[in-house]
């Protein structure tokens, strides 16, 4: 894992409004930065860039490096990107962060059920991310620059947009599977629930291995550190467990809460309308 | 003064930490602080002062959870554990002076620590977590181990960031409690 992922793009080049695909709305959150297609030089700059950062990582790449990387001169780069790293490494994260939903949206489009989105989510995220070339090195060699985007307030922001990302898709899935949809606010809830599960359970994704806690302290170095500095892919059979078992019947109790809100007669759930 | 030099190592180094931050904090000045010479501190920590600041950070970590514990030692089921606890640890985190002022202050130094001691946690959790469940009847087909990991990580993920729930608000806590990690497990 790491340094081998360094030729490939793995997000593919897609343009955001395919990936409305079944849906009618949009894919891409609002919530994410603007980052219009990229051509040309410029999309030869962000090509480059990933590259680069697959194989040295964040503090070894410079504009020079990427420059170079992309038989480009400096003065063109320095023209494309007049804020300099900052700017061309803020655009960088805003192409792979839309073409990560764009990709999403598409993946997500085509699952019929509501086992089926939220566990393809959980498969379909935890994959992009893990096979990241650029994201795996810089988190495993520079996880100060990561882990700060996915814990306390950083996590709570990637759980927004994933929330967002997956309200219509869950509002849409949920009537076909229980014959009625889940208000916008609960399907927001359970696209965060679902955004949870999938960033933890990249660490370890069968369960943690054996391994007695005997000094309190992790390091660096640790079984367990690794485990965060090098996320996997959750399995198709590992995410169906996962949602069958514990998020289903939540999503059917929250579903079965409107039914008996709206009237006094108790209505039961159906397990499955199709 | 306990009698335990490792423990006045951690002890005067979180001394320091609270004084003048982490960046600030070497090894010289958590010698002094524990009273021993720079030898005896690379005797009981060989990796300096990165092994150093890494086991400060997890043995508050460790006391914290502790306290955790704690608050809900009297718990009377496993629903109320996780609502008294989720409330106790968010409760924790918000009025964490020290907690608070690092994050504000060197977020880059302090969160990667706490983010690679999360499998270690989920571990701790894991097992606090089967316990109860052992006693507990489980829906069919979930195996109590299984169970205790998915509410140890759930729980740890709520704990630093509660999204778009008010952990303050006691019927919000119960819930997410019910709705995102009891519905699966009770029959």
């Amino acid at each position: 894992m790491g340094t081998a992922l360094v030729e490939r793009a793995p997000f593919t080049e897609t343009d955001a409004s395919d990936a409305a695909g079944s849906l009618g709305s949009g894919a891409v959150p609002a919530g994410l930065p603007p980052s219009p297609p990229a051509t040309g030089s410029r999309a030869r700059v962000l090509d480059a860039t990933g590259r680069r950062l697959a194989r040295f990582g964040l503090s070894k790449t410079t504009l020079e490096d990427v420059a170079r990387e992309a038989r480009l001169s400096r003065a063109t780069l320095y023209r494309l990107f007049p804020g300099g790293r900052d700017e061309l490494f803020a655009a960088f994260v805003a192409r792979e962060a839309t073409r990560l939903f764009a990709d999403l949206g598409r993946e997500l489009g085509g699952a019929r059920t509501l086992e089926d989105v939220a566990a393809r989510f959980l498969t379909a995220l935890s994959g992009h991310l893990a096979d990241h070339g650029a994201l795996a090195t810089v988190l495993e060699h520079e996880p100060e620059l990561v882990l700060p985007y996915v814990s306390f307030s950083g996590l709570d922001r990637m759980l927004a947009l994933f929330a967002e990302f997956l309200e219509p898709f869950l509002v849409d899935r949920s009537a076909r599977t229980f014959g009625r949809g889940l208000e916008p606010e609960d399907a927001r809830r359970a696209g965060e629930w679902l955004g949870r599960l999938a960033l933890s359970y990249m660490a370890c994704p069968d369960g943690l291995p054996d391994l007695a806690p005997v000094p309190p302290g992790p390091r660096r170095d640790d079984a367990f550190s690794r485990m965060v500095l090098r996320p996997a892919r959750i399995t198709e059979d590992r995410a169906r467990a996962l949602v069958g078992r514990f998020v289903v019947p939540g999503l059917r109790h929250l579903v079965g809460k409107q039914l008996v809100h709206e009237s006094p007669l108790q209505h039961s759930v159906p397990d499955q309308v199709q | 003064m306990p009698a335990d030099v490792r423990t006045r190592l951690l002890e005067g180094t979180y001394e320091c930490i609270v004084r003048q931050g982490i960046g600030a904090t070497s090894l010289e000045d958590a010698a002094r602080a524990a009273g021993v010479s720079r030898a005896t501190l690379y005797r009981h920590f060989p990796g300096g002062r990165d092994e150093l600041i890494g086991e400060v950070i997890a043995w508050q970590t460790l006391r914290f959870f502790e306290g955790l514990a704690e608050a809900v030692a009297d718990a009377p089921d496993v629903e109320t554990v996780l609502v008294e606890g989720i409330m106790a640890a968010h409760r924790g985190i918000e009025e964490h002076v020290v907690l608070q002022k690092l994050l504000a202050t060197e977020p880059e130094l302090l969160i990667p620590q706490l983010t690679l001691e999360s499998p270690w946690l989920v571990g701790l959790l894991t097992s606090f977590f089967s316990e109860r469940l052992g006693e507990h009847p489980l829906r069919e087909g979930v195996a109590v181990g299984e169970a205790a990991d998915y509410v140890a990580r759930m729980a740890l993920s709520f704990i630093a960031s509660p999204g778009r729930w008010d952990l303050s608000d006691h019927a919000q806590v119960v819930e997410l409690v019910r709705s995102e990690l009891m519905a699966g497990l009770v029959p």
